[in-house]
């Protein structure tokens, strides 16, 4: 049998291994849950009728970030207002030729880059979602933030009107912070 | 439902009512409850489920984002429905999201994990909601929750009690309705009960029921009526019929009144004709024997004087045709009266050998002269002493033996006795007298009963007698519930058999029968021929005064003759005598007259002396009548000298005995206080009735004389009469005659205000007489105790 020191000793690794897979977990789990946060945003946010006309529901991301890959696994699955779902690439530079509804904005994009073709998007009817903190105050639509191991998210309504689109009260319910 | 057949039909009117109510009130109000309870609950869920709504509506967002605290600040929405205890909110994998308790409540685990449908659930106390919420038909999660039942609970219980509440109230509506309308029903069969009772109660059938309605109870009244009418037209026909029968009755009664009167006077006729029939006969015989009496006893001194042969021999024919006539005189006067139903029988102590032994000594000497041999076998068995009749038992014996001996030319008359048997006090004994005489024909063995009937034409001449002998003792026989038969043939004898039932006598009866026999030996012990007695003799026939003269002078006493009644009492006045010979009949004054003014004369001696009444009157009852009169004895005519020598010697040796004197004059004063016949006939030989008749008479008498000489004290008449009537009764039970004639002068008197110093003085003796008589009747008493 294990002495009492030991089992303390042992109790203790276990802790200190578990923490640590933990969050390892949540690094990876992070872009899953923002996938599914994605998608959910589609359910309370209402998008002009012209779109609506259109037969995919296109969600684009710039540059590489690991959420592509879990978009695409919810995409094969899922279709947004009865409409199939795309994932595009968009480039960095000129994500404005990027046609879609929903424009994922990573963490690795800069904020001078942001500020360069977000000017150009803000008019267009699409959704901008990134994940940098101060983005919502450059133009940013929702800001993705990590509170406590938990991610969360703040909406920007002065965004969200120029760029002509409407958020369910709901939605705006659970934003931890908004931006008039 | 048994009690309900025994309250008034006003109760069970209300009674059904009432139940038929609560049945219908109940039923109704339970559906109602029901439903209304199940619409409350239907509501309950229906605001339960938009409540639900909203909340699920506002937890999508939530759901989709997992956030706890969003979901959570949602439920606390429900903080204003105060029902909702619990409440929580799960998502598609039953994690729990968002959760509610109401403050002050427990945490709940919701039982429920799975499914993914909207429900409700009732348990006794909450209602559990499980709302699916989903968003764009995608299924996201389970709003649960849980609702108290207090308020719907409470909705309903107030309406129960109210719903109560109004059915108590209508309860008793319904009573006072039921009791007025119940009236409508009962008043009538009620009033037809009262209305039958009174019928039963009052017997009056021409109460008619007044009620005219068409229903069950209508008719029932007119049946009723119906009855009615014809129990009273029965009734009527029924006194009809029995006043009628009545009225038959009545008829009849008179009719039966009438013909019985007509039977008493036809009574008293046969009475009266039989009455003369007897004096007649009475008469004739008197008449016959006064001279038959005077030949016969000059006959026998005629005997006694010197006579040649010749002249013997008349005086004998005298003495058999005198002898004879005698015994035809006797019988028919024994037939009349037989045949009149006169014949009284005197039952007494007898002894049944000594009877047969001295018949056998009287008949001897005739048999001895005629050669005769006269045998008697006695059966020892028969008791000595039995009760019977022994005059008649002799009469019987002396008339067959008398018979036998006579029909008898040689040979032997046998006389036997023999005892049948002995049971209820019954002692039943067969004589048979058998002779070797002449025999009867075989024809006439039935005719030799009937009266005047003789064998054969020429027996009279040839033997003599009446051809009423047999007639005679067959009659005594038979009404001494005896019977007789005989045997013949003609040449060789005949055997006479009668049986008679004695009754059996006590161990007292047989001892007073041997003291008698002694007595008499005393008695004939005690006689002093050589006593000089002195004899009157009241006579008025001079040929028997003659007679009578030479009889006592011949025993060789002295006698002097009083011609009437007057005479003898004249010379009874003047001289002593011993005894006084009465004849009945004699001109100016009888002897019934005399010697009743001799009991009434002053002086003591003469006043008891005694008399011997000499009648040609042969009649008990005559007998009865001198013997009631004070008479001490009593000899029919022709008389045997040696029996009246008898009577006077018995009779003069009494006198003397001083004692006996006293005895006797007690008893004759006895006799006039009281008389004990009439409740003896009552007591019928109870002697514990007799006791107490007695004792109760002298026990209740002393205090009415007491309040009778009060009342007199009083003089209040109204008084006296009530208690002398009610002591009257009492003197009369006890034969006091004399004192209840005197009560009877007193309550007359007391009717008429007479006087009140002959009523105390009347008093005064019957108090007296009570007292004496007390004395007597307790001595009475003692005996019968005894």
């Amino acid at each position: 049998m294990l002495k009492k020191r030991e089992y303390i000793f042992l109790s203790l690794t276990v802790i200190v291994l578990c923490s640590f897979f933990i969050r390892q977990k949540t690094q990876v789990g992070e872009y899953i849950a923002k996938a599914a946060f994605i998608f959910n945003f589609t359910k309370f946010v209402e998008w002009e009728k012209s779109e609506a006309n259109t037969s995919t529901f296109v969600i684009g991301v710039i540059g590489d970030s690991p959420i592509q890959q879990h978009l695409s696994e919810l995409a094969a699955n899922k279709t947004i207002n009865n409409k199939k779902i795309e994932i595009v690439k968009c480039g960095a530079k000129t994500p404005s030729g990027c046609r879609c509804q929903i424009l994922f904005v990573p963490e690795t994009v800069s904020t001078a880059d942001f500020q360069n073709f977000i000017s150009e998007l803000t008019t267009k009817n699409v959704l901008i979602i990134s994940e940098r903190k101060g983005f919502l105050d450059q133009g940013s639509a929702i800001n993705f933030l990590v509170i406590e191991n938990r991610i969360k998210f703040e909406i920007s309504i002065q965004s969200l009107n120029r760029s002509n689109l409407k958020a369910s009260s709901q939605l705006l319910k659970l934003a931890t912070a908004i931006q008039n | 439902m048994k009690f309900l057949s025994n309250i008034s039909i006003n109760w069970k009117l209300i009674v059904l009512q009432m139940i038929t109510f609560l049945v219908a009130i109940v039923i109704c109000v339970s559906t109602y409850l029901y439903f209304d309870y199940v619409s409350l609950r239907k509501n309950k869920v229906k605001n339960m489920l938009v409540i639900a709504e909203v909340i699920a509506l506002n937890s999508e967002a939530p759901l989709l984002f997992n956030d706890s605290e969003a979901a959570n600040s949602i439920l606390m929405g429900l903080k204003a429905e105060t029902d909702i205890t619990h409440a929580c909110i799960v998502d598609s994998t039953w994690r729990l999201i968002g959760n509610y308790v109401r403050q002050g409540e427990n945490e709940f685990e919701f039982t429920r994990t799975s499914g993914k449908t909207t429900e409700s659930e009732f348990t006794s106390d909450d209602l559990f909601i499980y709302f699916q919420i989903t968003k764009d038909k995608e299924w996201l999660g389970t709003l649960c929750l849980k609702t108290e039942l207090t308020e719907i609970k409470g909705q309903f219980y107030s309406k129960v009690k109210i719903v109560g509440l109004v059915v108590l109230f209508g309860f008793f509506i319904a009573f006072f309705v039921a009791a007025i309308l119940q009236k409508y029903i009962s008043n009538p069969i009620i009033n037809l009960a009262g209305l039958m009772g009174d019928v039963i109660q009052k017997m009056n059938y021409s109460v008619r029921s007044k009620y005219n309605g068409t229903d069950e109870i209508g008719k029932l009244s007119k049946a009723f009526n119906n009855m009615l009418e014809k129990i009273e037209k029965h009734e009527q026909v029924l006194s009809e019929t029995n006043s009628q029968l009545e009225k038959r009755v009545e008829e009849r009664t008179a009719e039966l009144t009438q013909k019985n009167e007509k039977l008493v006077e036809a009574n008293v006729l046969v009475e009266q004709s039989t009455k003369a029939k007897e004096q007649f006969l009475a008469t004739m015989s008197h008449e016959i024997r006064t001279p038959l009496n005077a030949i016969l006893g000059f006959q026998k001194l005629l005997k006694d004087t010197t006579l040649d042969e010749e002249q013997k021999e008349y005086v004998e024919s005298i003495d058999f045709a005198g002898k004879n006539l005698l015994v035809i005189i006797n019988d028919i006067l024994d037939l009349s009266k037989i045949e009149a139903g006169k014949f009284d029988f005197n039952l007494d102590a007898l002894n049944v050998r000594q009877a047969l032994s001295s018949v056998k000594e009287l008949i001897e000497f005739n048999a001895k002269e005629k050669h005769i041999e006269l045998v008697l076998n006695h059966d020892e068995n028969i008791p000595d002493t039995v009760i019977g009749d022994a005059a008649r038992f002799n009469q019987i014996l002396l008339n067959l033996v008398g018979n036998a001996v006579k029909f008898t030319e040689k040979g032997t008359v046998t006389i036997s006795s023999k005892l049948i048997s002995v049971n209820a006090g019954l002692v039943l004994c067969e004589f048979t007298i058998k002779d070797t005489g002449i025999g009867i024909p075989k024809d006439k063995l039935g005719l030799i009963f009937e009266r005047f009937t003789q064998a054969s034409p020429d027996t009279t001449r040839k033997y003599g007698g009446t051809g009423l002998g047999l007639t005679i003792v067959q009659q005594l026989l038979t009404l001494q519930g005896g019977k007789i038969s005989v045997e013949s043939e003609l040449g060789k004898g005949s055997a006479f058999t009668f049986y008679i039932p004695f009754t059996k006598a006590t161990n007292e009866e047989a001892v007073s029968d041997n003291t008698l026999q002694t007595g008499t030996a005393m008695a004939n012990g005690k006689v002093t021929p050589g006593r000089k007695i002195n004899i009157l003799v009241a006579e008025d026939t001079p040929l028997n005064q003659k007679l009578v003269k030479k009889i006592i002078h011949k025993w060789g006493y002295e006698m002097d003759i009083a011609a009437n009644g007057k005479e003898a009492i004249t010379l009874l006045e003047k001289n002593n005598y011993d005894v006084v010979l009465m004849d009945i009949q004699m001109p100016e004054m009888d002897g019934y007259t005399a010697s009743t003014i001799i009991r009434g004369l002053q002086d003591e001696r003469k006043k008891n002396i005694p008399i011997i009444a000499l009648t040609a009157h042969a009649s008990n009852e005559e007998a009865r009548k001198c013997l009631g009169l004070g008479m001490n004895a009593y000899i029919s005519k022709p008389f045997d000298s040696g029996v009246l020598l008898n009577t006077i010697l018995q009779l003069v040796n009494k006198t003397d005995l001083k004692e006996t004197t006293q005895i006797y004059g007690e008893i004759t004063q006895s006799e006039q206080l009281y008389d004990l016949t009439y409740i003896k006939e009552h007591a019928s030989g109870d002697v514990d009735f007799l006791i107490d008749m007695i004792s109760t008479c002298l026990h209740d008498t002393p205090p009415l004389l007491e309040q009778l000489k009060s009342d007199i004290n009083e003089k209040n008449y109204g008084k006296i009469k009530v208690t002398s009537h009610s002591m009257k009764g009492l003197f009369l039970t006890l034969g006091m005659n004399e004192a209840a004639r005197l009560l009877r002068e007193i309550e007359t008197m007391a009717q008429n205000n007479g006087s009140i110093d002959v009523i105390s003085s009347n008093f005064s003796k019957i108090e007296a007489m009570f007292m004496q008589a007390k004395g007597l009747l307790e001595l009475e008493l003692k005996k019968l105790e005894v």
